[in-house]
């Protein structure tokens, strides 16, 4: 009976849920104020919606592409871009009513009711139940975006869903033929949309596998050949400013076998770290390879979002990640609210647009530092990363394994009393198979000195970053200027340093006692443990003269340690899935020059000598930093900044 | 629900309407018994199943299942039978071992053994065992597997062994699972008696039998539903339309609940109606069946899963 009574016992705690695990939000104070004074880009706007369906008229299932149509489109021959087996190509046919060589254009429209131009903005579904419609979930990004003056088009590319692989190329091309006809509609001289398009204020937005294809297609926009078949000519050269990716996956399309090369956009990409899908933020490679080529000015934002999963940011999605069954194992009791997590996108999505399509650099901020916009954000945990395209690298760990040179020449890097300095690879969260494809350095300080007395301490553990002349002369630094780094809290913690040896004692062997059995040196802890101390250090820099000026980095964002994160409901399962129980998203800080003058006026960063991180602030820890560069088009992106 | 419905009635329509009635003189009887806890719940239909004991019913549906099981079965104080399987993932189907035994005590020393005597009982000891492989491929979509046995049979002082084959075929269509076997193949089981002793044994023919079988499956939030149907022909004519169905409760992935009941034409000896109940944790499973059998008596299964 007793073995009975514990078998039923152990059952029953095995078949619980494991308790919910969340790190103690602290956005009660990170979002306490609100720094921008400009309408809220998550309200509507101003403008009457009206909408309406476009279509090729051939679709079986979806009337209001067959019957309802406005306008009707041309089918299109996507056959190069999506191959599907012969069997399951039939029966979609059977199903649909078309093949891939006579896909639809099919989209449903919000615009404004105004004389326009206004910009055009496409947004596309990623996979999901074919049948279980995906374009009608964007409607509340449709009515906002609309009143606010941009016409959204929800793109319908429900025939491409369920059990395809690497069709996302396919899922892009389909884009730019969208953009296609919308050119030949705002070019004809009649129609609901002649001359009321900006066809030079294009925004793409996709969600999951349709945030993947918005990067291909503005990759591809500007290509003169499909890099898989070159006798398949491209001819769109469509002005694409402006792509949103929502949790996208990315590298299930790889152009001639290679990462999506996506240049001169602004980019921004948004994850939730409870997305029971693609449960890594894929978007971050997306987001490291984005590369600003022609001088003008672009900028790139990546957004972690704590609590929220995938599929709420589409209305049809719902909470549960992967499919209806999916509540058995998806631990869904942490996530965000629906409205709270559309609250973020329709903030996030309608400052974007703004800034990037209407040119109200008011919302530029927000960008650089989310803490200026804590009346909008609902309240949970950001991590945010942010460059623009005046940013210059100084250090971003990816060129070589000698961890005391630079990205550029004239850098020379050095450390004083660190524990652990190591350059590594990142990873995302599912593991080592899953890389960033970016190196960082990791910092490990601990100012305590090893003995009995255990208050004693060290002077601050230091990371050096040495400019020369020529480099700071050829950077152009002027008070104007802002320093960037990125950095993550680890909550690792090196045991105490090694007392500095006394160099003016001599060396007297003849007391030693050899005899005597030296005591076993203390092993440092092999897993120190979690450490809940608010993490944070200074920006010191130097110039030429020696004048130093040193920030707190917590002025400029919270560092936080890593945010806890368990999708599914089972503990084993979890762990069994992913190595580690966060994510690895660094935290961008843009720094001022002119913040430093302002602390000693002497300072001259026109001669700006070094930028160091000190570890003051906190006797023990250790971070992950990656990007340290600098800008001196920054202006913009830091008007609003925190008191 | 409406597609389960039609499951099950399309397999009953197939069932010829002149039912013949069965003889009994087909051996070995281990052939004749169930030898899974949950095919047995849902009417004794395991041709499309997905577990381990398909090793037993249909071998094409090796190619799905994976992990190991064990089972008894008590028909009544003097007769149980035991079935054990396992199989694993082999090229693009699947490979599998079992093994299965009865116990029963027979009136007469004499072939071939009853289903009736595992009731009556009696004064002669009897002894079944079989050694079963099996192995599945996939060929061009369609599921293929072929089974073979060596099966020995002891009764007071005959003994008998020979060696069994059983064949199948699986596909999906639109949706539902087919499975096809023909089980039992072989040349007619004579006995050999041992000098001296003082038998009565008949030569008997093998249990051949077809089957033909759908079932489907329907997930929900916290539910899957699942039904099964089969059509059996039995060597002598004997038809036996069977089906059954399986409610399934998750509130965990990994831990589920399954209640399950059946209805079979029966055969001599055995009630129509089976039913049981599963608890699934993880990856082990335990299932308990039922059977009705003739005579208003019962015979009870447990059985116990590993994936």
């Amino acid at each position: 009976m007793r073995r009975l009574s514990i078998f039923l016992i152990a059952m029953a705690a095995a078949s619980c849920t494991q308790a919910l695990k969340l790190t103690t939000d602290d956005s009660p104070t990170v979002l306490s104020h609100q720094m921008i004074n400009a309408p809220n880009p998550g309200v509507k706007g101003t403008f009457a919606v009206k909408t309406l369906y476009y279509g090729s008229g051939t679709d079986k299932r979806r009337a209001e592409f067959r019957d309802s149509v406005t306008l009707k489109t041309k089918t299109v021959d996507a056959s190069p871009f999506v191959s599907i087996d012969p069997p399951q190509a039939k029966a979609r046919e059977k199903d649909w009513g078309f093949g891939t060589s006579k896909f639809p254009i099919n989209g449903r429209v919000w615009y404004p009711d105004g004389a326009g131009p206004f910009p055009l903005i496409l947004i596309v579904h990623g996979n999901h139940n074919p049948l279980d419609y995906s374009d009608p979930g964007y409607g509340y990004l449709g009515e906002l975006l609309a009143s606010r003056g941009f016409i959204l088009v929800s793109v319908d590319e429900n025939f491409i869903n369920g059990g395809l692989r690497g069709e996302s190329d396919g899922r892009a091309w389909m884009l730019l033929k969208h953009l296609e006809v919308w050119k030949k509609w705002n070019d004809s001289s009649s129609g609901p949309f002649s001359h009321k398009v900006d066809m030079h204020n294009i925004g793409l937005m996709g969600h999951s596998r349709g945030g993947e294809a918005v990067g291909i297609a503005a990759s591809f926009n500007r290509l003169s050949h499909y890099p898989d078949d070159a006798n398949v000519k491209f001819n769109f050269n469509f002005d694409i400013k402006s792509v949103f990716a929502i949790a996208p996956v990315d590298g299930q399309y790889r152009p001639a076998g290679v990462p999506t090369p996506i240049e001169n956009v602004n980019y921004m990409v948004i994850h939730g770290s409870h997305d029971g899908d693609v449960s890594s933020f894929n978007g971050l490679r997306a987001f490291q390879r984005i590369k600003f080529t022609d001088g003008k000015p672009w900028f790139k934002v990546a957004w972690y979002v704590y609590r929220a999963n995938h599929g709420q940011w589409n209305t049809v999605w719902g909470n549960k990640d992967n499919g209806p069954r999916s509540g058995r194992y998806l631990d869904l009791r942490g996530l965000l609210t629906p409205e709270q997590q559309r609250q973020f996108s329709m903030v996030t999505i309608g400052g974007f647009m703004e800034a990037t399509l209407h040119g109200k650099s008011e919302y530029l901020p927000m960008f650089r530092d989310h803490r200026v916009i804590g009346a909008w954000l609902p309240k949970t945990m950001y991590i945010t990363r942010f460059q623009e395209s005046g940013f210059k690298p100084l250090a971003t760990f990816d060129e070589d394994v000698d961890v005391t040179t630079g990205s550029v020449p004239g850098v020379t890097i050095s450390a004083e009393s660190l524990a652990t300095w190591k350059e590594n690879s990142l990873n995302l969260r599912s593991g080592a198979g899953d890389a960033l494809n970016t190196n960082a350095v990791t910092l490990g300080w601990n100012n305590h000195i090893r003995g009995d007395d255990t208050t004693k301490i060290g002077k601050a553990a230091s990371y050096t970053i040495s400019l020369s002349d020529s480099l700071v002369g050829s950077l152009n630094v002027t008070p104007q200027s802002a320093l960037y780094l990125s950095l993550a809290p680890t909550d690792a913690k090196p045991g105490p340093r090694a007392p500095a040896r006394d160099t003016t004692k001599k060396a007297d062997s003849t007391k030693k006692d050899s005899t005597k059995a030296k005591p076993p040196a203390k092993k440092p802890d092999a897993k120190p443990a979690k450490d809940t101390t608010p993490v944070d250090l200074s920006i010191e820099v130097v110039d030429a003269a020696g004048h130093t000026a040193r920030i707190p980095l917590s002025h400029y964002g919270k560092p936080r340690r890593p945010l806890e994160i368990h999708i599914l409901r089972r503990a084993d399962e979890e762990r069994q899935r992913f190595p580690t129980t966060f994510e690895m998203v660094l935290q961008t800080y843009v720094m001022p020059l002119a913040d430093f003058v302002q602390v000693t006026p002497q300072l001259d960063v026109t001669h700006l000598r070094s930028m160091r991180l000190v570890f003051d602030r906190l006797v023990a820890g250790t971070v992950v930093v990656d990007d340290i560069g600098i800008s001196a088009r920054a202006g913009p992106f830091v008007t609003t900044a925190m008191p | 629900m409406h597609s389960l419905l039609k499951t099950v009635l399309v397999a009953m329509a197939v069932a010829p309407a002149a039912l013949t009635a069965q003889s009994e003189d087909l051996a070995p009887v281990i052939m004749r018994l169930p030898m899974g806890a949950r095919p047995l719940a849902m009417g004794n239909v395991g041709v499309t199943s997905r577990d381990d004991d398909v090793l037993f019913y249909n071998p094409a549906q090796l190619t799905f299942a994976r992990g190991m099981s064990v089972s008894i079965e008590q028909f009544s104080s003097t007769a149980r039978t035991g079935a054990l399987s396992t199989v694993t993932r082999f090229n693009n189907g699947g490979i599998a071992i079992g093994a299965t035994v009865a116990q029963f005590n027979a009136p007469i020393d004499a072939y071939p053994v009853l289903r009736r005597d595992f009731a009556t009982g009696g004064p002669v000891n009897g002894s079944d065992a079989s050694l079963v492989v099996g192995l599945a491929q996939v060929i061009k979509s369609i599921r293929v597997g072929a089974t073979a046995k060596y099966v020995q049979e002891a009764v007071g002082s005959s003994r008998n062994s020979a060696a069994l084959f059983d064949v199948g075929l699986g596909r999906e269509f639109f949706g539902y699972s087919f499975g096809l076997a023909v089980q039992n193949l072989g040349e007619s089981f004579a006995p050999t008696n041992i000098p001296e002793a003082i038998v009565f044994d008949v030569p008997s023919s093998l249990p051949l039998r077809t089957t033909l079988g759908a079932s489907k499956n329907i997930n929900f939030d916290l539910f899957d539903v699942s039904a099964t149907a089969a059509v059996t022909t039995l060597r002598d004519g004997f038809v036996v339309p069977a089906g059954g169905g399986e409610l399934t409760y998750s509130w965990l992935d990994g831990y589920t609940i399954q209640l399950r009941a059946g209805g079979r034409r029966p055969q001599p000896s055995e009630g129509p109606i089976t039913a049981g109940v599963g608890l699934t944790i993880d990856r082990l499973s335990i299932d308990y069946a039922l059977e009705t059998l003739s005579g208003s008596r019962l015979a009870h299964r447990i059985g116990l899963r590993v994936r």
